[in-house]
């Protein structure tokens, strides 16, 4: 097999909070293939974010990789300079971020922000750059263009917003996108035509997409593949179909099944008892345990591997009896 | 049909702007907002009502309104068909009670639960000093919170659990009516299934009525028997909520429920509408929707539409061109 685009090698991150050292991120291993479209869903705190900016090197300043290795095209960021390093990851990698009026700069023209990274990165002139947003604009469905250079990003409705942050995103002409939470401010309609887009854009382009979002239906619609989080580590990893028909884990099985689809109506929704673990604190065993439904002895003491079943990964000692458990369980 | 306990006739709510003297002066009319303009609806006994519309269509105003935060600038509001005057008695006031979309906002952070409980269980004289106490564990564990829960503060609790202090507090006052805006909105999906099943289970249990305001289409199918669509301040569909999901008639109600995200395993995202909300405005002509409207006609352009019943069903659409 070609080497993946990017490929993470069992990162960990911690945070430095007043409560103690939180284990943010703890082994992770993810490969994106050119042109893959790959979603990763969990709960609040389930360091989905801080996935993302870790490999971007945006982490704030109280966190920090403590081990694991990144690689672009096979080459690893940590044998590079900073500069280097960002140098590369501006070339390679857009990023999209949920609240565009925090992402893009109040006080300069939307065709300044589009225009910057062909004009101060890549060396282009003034004319060339300027012309090359007006066609970013056009190509993410900004109508009128040429006149829309000259607006501020407070002028704009938030589903414009999002769409020059998305041309800004794709003007270093980057291989892949990372999109964290890009539709959730924003409403249903105008949501359905930011993920049309972005469908549009994987399609003639060929950008690989990483999406970060608790919504699980959106996953659904646009990517190809599902990693499931939770408590900082993958516990599910599948094509998006197979996930969603059968998924392999009690905790990717609980999540879809609590949330509530607009296809059916249903008597009550399933629900997760109990909270998420403490990250500041350690534990022994499946961090999941305590809330599922097919613990046994050994999840308390042992926590599961990411292990191959079927056509997926899953990181739970039972995943090959849990369905009978969880028959067991309604039974 | 039973017994109607809350009607609105005509309801509207219009946020009118602040004007320079210079400009009052000028005589300019200053900027009017018509947050709601125009709302007819009734809620029965023992139902949910979802309201859903996408920002600034007016489901939270027309919430508001309807508990009296904000005034009503015209139309008729009747609790038991008994009118309800600028000026609300106590016990109008006591019988439409809110549960809101951020629970750590909503609560004193000063008060423990208990206190806050006790506080306007005594203030409306509901029960007696000495039972207060019991009523007080008695809504706790109504909305699924352990009794230790008396003694803490809204910051020991998570965001699912304050939430069910919201649910307790607003129950205290047993209400005829609950509004419920975007209460679940701002939780976990897993803390969300938990809270839909608690107010599904008060339905059930205490024939709970409720108006259930929220910008998610998936959930409002889950909680409602009836449904209201809204756009630009107006009902635009109402009915039964099988029946709309099933067949919606309003060119807006099916352009927004083909643009929900689907659960359903191989679900591919269809083509996506165009355009955008337009800006509110004091005065619309013809239809508020025609300009994003895909079969809109000449006539919509002047023709405001009245929401009015398809074949004789509980089911009604504002589109002159259902009709």
């Amino acid at each position: 097999m070609s080497t993946p685009f990017l490929s993470v090698r069992n990162l960990h991150v911690d945070i430095e909070t007043n409560r103690g050292l939180l284990k943010a991120i703890r082994g992770i291993s993810l490969d994106v293939n050119e042109g893959q479209s790959i979603g990763i869903v969990g709960e609040s705190g389930s360091g989905k974010s801080i996935t993302l900016k870790a490999i971007l090197g945006l982490l704030p300043k109280n966190a920090r990789i403590t081990s694991g290795d990144i690689f672009i095209e096979g080459q690893s960021l940590f044998e590079l300079s900073e500069k280097a390093r960002r140098q590369l990851l501006a070339e390679k990698i857009g990023i999209v971020f949920q609240d565009a009026i925090a992402a893009l700069n109040p006080v300069l023209t939307v065709g300044t922000q589009i225009a910057e990274i062909p004009h101060r990165r890549m060396g282009w002139s003034k004319e060339k750059s300027r012309e090359r947003a007006i066609e970013l604009m056009t190509l993410v469905g900004i109508p009128e263009a040429e006149k829309r250079l000259k607006v501020y990003p407070h002028q704009l409705s938030g589903g414009l917003r999002q769409r020059v942050a998305i041309a800004i995103a794709l003007s270093g002409n980057p291989r892949l996108i990372f999109c964290d939470e890009p539709t959730t401010a924003l409403d249903v309609t105008i949501q359905a035509q930011v993920l049309r887009l972005l469908l549009d854009l994987r399609q003639k382009e060929n950008t690989g997409i990483v999406f970060v979002t608790h919504d699980l239906a959106v996953v659904n619609e646009i990517c190809q593949e599902v990693n499931v989080m939770y408590a900082g580590r993958f516990v599910e990893r599948g094509n998006v179909q197979d996930t969603f028909q059968d998924p392999t884990h009690p905790y990717a099985y609980s999540l879809l099944k609590s949330a509530p689809d607009m296809d059916h109506q249903v008597e009550r929704l399933f629900s997760i008892s109990g909270e998420a673990p403490d990250l500041t604190k350690t534990f022994v065993g499946c961090p999941f345990a305590p809330r599922c439904f097919a613990v046994s002895d050994l999840c308390r003491t042992t926590e599961p591997d990411l292990l191959p079943i079927r056509t997926s990964l899953s990181a739970c000692h039972h995943s090959q009896n849990y369905l009978d458990k969880l028959s067991e369980a309604r039974a | 049909m039973s017994e109607v306990i809350l009607s609105a006739t005509g309801l509207s709510k219009h946020f009118v702007g602040r004007q320079s003297l210079v400009s009052k002066l000028r005589g300019k009319e200053p900027l009017t907002i018509p947050a709601v303009d125009g709302v007819d609806f009734e809620i029965h006994a023992g139902e949910t009502i979802g309201l859903v519309g996408e920002s600034g269509c007016g489901k939270s105003t027309l919430g508001r309104t309807l508990v009296g935060l904000y005034p009503a600038t015209a139309g008729e509001l009747s609790l038991y068909g008994e009118s309800i005057g600028q000026e609300r008695t106590l016990e109008q006031r006591r019988s439409v009670q809110m549960i809101f979309q951020d629970p750590f906002a909503s609560l004193n952070p000063r008060m423990s639960v208990g206190d806050m409980l006790k506080e306007i269980l005594l203030f409306h004289k509901l029960v007696s000093k000495e039972k207060v106490d019991e009523r007080c564990k008695e809504l706790l564990s109504l909305v699924g919170l352990p009794l230790s829960a008396l003694q803490s503060f809204p910051r020991q609790f998570s965001g699912g659990q304050r939430q069910r202090i919201g649910i307790a507090r607003a129950l205290a006052l047993e209400p005829k009516i609950l509004i419920a805006d975007e209460a679940v909105s701002a939780l976990d999906v897993s803390v969300q299934a938990s809270i839909v099943n608690l107010l599904l289970d008060l339905k059930r249990d205490l024939g709970l009525t409720m108006l259930f305001i929220s910008h998610n289409i998936a959930v409002i199918r889950q909680i409602s028997d009836q449904i209201v669509v809204m756009y630009l301040g107006r009902i635009v569909e109402t009915g039964p909520t099988e029946q709309v999901f099933a067949d919606p008639q309003h060119p807006y109600t099916k352009l927004l429920l083909s643009s929900v995200p689907k659960m359903t395993p191989g679900s591919k995202l269809g083509e996506a509408p165009d355009g955008e909300l337009p800006k509110m405005q004091a005065h619309f002509q013809g239809c508020r929707f025609q300009s994003r409207c895909p079969i809109a006609v000449e006539s919509c352009l002047t023709v405001d539409p009245e929401l009015l019943q398809i074949r004789g069903s509980h089911h009604r659409v504002a589109c002159q061109l259902v009709h």
